[in-house]
């Protein structure tokens, strides 16, 4: 047992003090790091026993722990309410479907994941990984052919995937065309609006 | 001499004419000058408005003062919330820099190299702390606006738009 | 429930939530793996039923996105395809597919895309999150108690929402897949002290949050 995670008592003190990370006003109270670390069995069996007597006698403690665990369980929660049960099948078919072409073809695998999945994530690939690559990169882009415009029209549209990709580029000129993008930034990105082809540039602070 | 006379003063009418003509010319080619010159002077004044946004996934909302953008946003952003946080307009000589505060601690400098088919040439800085974060060259279409945006601010993101007219 | 001084147990077969259980076929890991290598379909598709769902959570509890997940997971097992050859089964076949989940759930350029409308979300809350849905679970509960339950829900997922995303894929990983300190350290390759102040850092976070 480490005395150091006690508290010792002041009965002055408010019940709970979680700026300080510490509870307050029970003798022999833990510090909320040694309530964390009991909750996901990593302290040591004895000091484990000892907390778990603890918690049989102290309601703020015992609090503690309920908060700690009801937060696991609001998330389980939210992410379980986000899925049916058909949305595991679809995924399921999805996988096995591109499995399939895979291993039919045994060819490239960014080819197949394309055709299967929708011209919006080839265009997602493409854009995000051709435009701009690595962290902290600086960027020159003096060329504009460098620039790739993306029009959200056809981004939204997954389900025909034989549309002619000329309907991926604007039909008009951009609002502004980016000539060069510089910065100490991780990353960054150039869109064009489906309606009045409003450029916008996105860019992400190191 | 009455006919010297009289030649001389048809002379002189004729040459006060001419004087006056010239005076007349003299004063249009003047008059023209300073028209182009200032019609240059005012060629090169452009203006551009900074709109500085705040976007958030709060409760859906839509800053009145946004109506011609809301649109275009929600089309791109994920975001619900769309606050206009401040706007100024700055007119500017070619060359000259426009600078506009943003939350943050950063600012915006805006600086129009000239005008070519109908674009604004700009340079654009965006400074954090006084250091420069982020810089492009952009031509912007006359009475156009392009958005940028990207910083994190009060659990969301700042969004700057920014507008270029000229004559 | 809360161990007499022992870590945690893994609930490795706890996907109850998605009211799907797993397929019961008596493969262990290493004949699934040999099988795999040899391009077996069967064991492939045994291997997505096994773990499509644990993986799922973890994407989804990292990225809070509903469909960027679906994609993720799919992304993941394409890339288990790809590479089975050069898996030596030093760690298990989850852990390789936990790291790779994580990974992609953190990877930028997915960060960046979960930022714009590319396309249409059907089914999604009002910001475009995971927040649960009232109607959609508790079902045994009093109705005051479901909505009593939901409102705390939602207010907590709210927070998570809000945690630095570094914060929440430890969290997410203890909660999710109930892994130790030491597991989750080396899947995120950190230090366990470093997991153990996140983790309590978080659980803070959020105790904060409710008093608000």
């Amino acid at each position: 047992m480490k005395e150091t995670n006690r508290i010792k008592k002041d009965s002055n003190e408010s019940l709970l003090c979680t700026d300080s990370g510490t509870l307050c006003n029970q003798e022999s109270c833990y510090d909320t790091m040694t309530i964390s670390s009991f909750i996901d069995g990593e302290i040591s069996p004895e000091e484990s026993e000892e907390v778990k007597n603890h918690l049989d006698n102290c309601p703020v403690c015992r609090q503690v722990v309920d908060h700690y665990l009801s937060f696991e369980k609001a998330l389980n929660s939210g992410i379980a309410s986000s899925f049916k049960d058909q949305d595991v099948k679809i995924l399921q078919n999805r996988i096995m479907a591109t499995h399939d072409l895979y291993a039919k073809k045994g060819a490239d695998l960014n080819g197949i994941q394309n055709k299967i999945r929708s011209k919006l994530h080839s265009i997602k690939d493409f854009a995000s990984s051709s435009i701009f690559s690595l962290p902290k990169i600086y960027l020159q882009i003096a060329s504009l052919a460098a620039i790739i415009i993306l029009s959200i029209t056809a981004l939204r549209d997954i389900t025909d995937v034989n549309a002619p990709m000329q309907s991926v580029m604007a039909q008009s000129s951009p609002s502004a065309i980016v000539t060069s993008v510089n910065g100490d930034i991780s990353s960054v990105i150039i869109l064009e609006t489906e309606d009045t082809h409003h450029t916008i540039i996105w860019y992400q602070e190191v | 001499m009455a006919i010297y006379f009289k030649q001389t003063a048809t002379f002189r009418q004729s040459a006060n004419r001419h004087k006056k003509i010239l005076s007349a010319l003299f004063s249009m080619v003047f008059i023209i000058l300073l028209s182009v010159i200032s019609h240059e002077a005012e060629a090169a004044a452009i203006t551009s408005t900074v709109r500085v946004i705040h976007a958030t996934s709060d409760t859906p909302f839509m800053d009145p003062g946004l109506k011609d953008l809301g649109h275009e946003l929600q089309s791109v952003f994920k975001y619900t919330s769309y606050r206009l946080i401040s706007s100024r307009t700055l007119a500017m000589a070619e060359g000259s820099t426009g600078r506009v505060s943003l939350p943050g601690d950063r600012s915006l400098e805006l600086i129009p190299k000239g005008v070519e088919n109908n674009r604004i040439r700009f340079s654009i800085r965006i400074l954090k702390n006084d250091k420069q974060v982020f810089t492009t060259e952009i031509q912007l279409r006359n009475n156009s606006t392009i958005t940028i945006g990207g910083p994190d601010f009060k659990n969301g993101y700042l969004l700057f738009n920014i507008s270029g007219k000229t004559k | 429930m809360l161990g007499e001084g022992e870590k945690t147990p893994k609930r490795v077969h706890s996907y109850g939530f998605f009211g799907v259980t797993t397929l019961h076929v008596k493969l262990d890991e290493k004949q699934l793996l040999q099988e795999l290598k040899k391009g077996n379909r069967l064991a492939f598709e045994h291997l997505v039923k096994r773990y499509q769902h644990r993986l799922l959570s973890i994407a989804c509890g990292i990225t809070l996105d509903r469909e960027e997940s679906l994609e993720i997971v799919q992304d993941v097992f394409m890339r288990v395809h790809q590479n089975i050859h050069t898996f030596r089964g030093e760690s298990s076949l989850m852990s390789w597919m936990r790291i790779i989940t994580v990974n992609l759930s953190l990877n930028w350029k997915r960060k960046w895309l979960r930022r714009f409308r590319w396309k249409h979300h059907d089914i999604e809350t009002e910001d475009g999150g995971i927040l649960p849905d009232a109607e959609n679970s508790g079902e045994h509960e009093t109705p005051e108690a479901k909505y009593i339950d939901r409102q705390l829900e939602q207010k907590i997922m709210k927070n998570i929402a809000l945690m630095p995303e570094k914060m929440r894929t430890v969290f997410v990983l203890k909660t999710v897949e109930h892994l130790s300190y030491e597991e989750i350290a080396q899947t995120l390759n950190i230090k366990t002290g470093t997991v153990r102040s996140r983790l309590h850092n978080a659980r803070q976070l959020l105790a904060e949050s409710l008093n608000e």
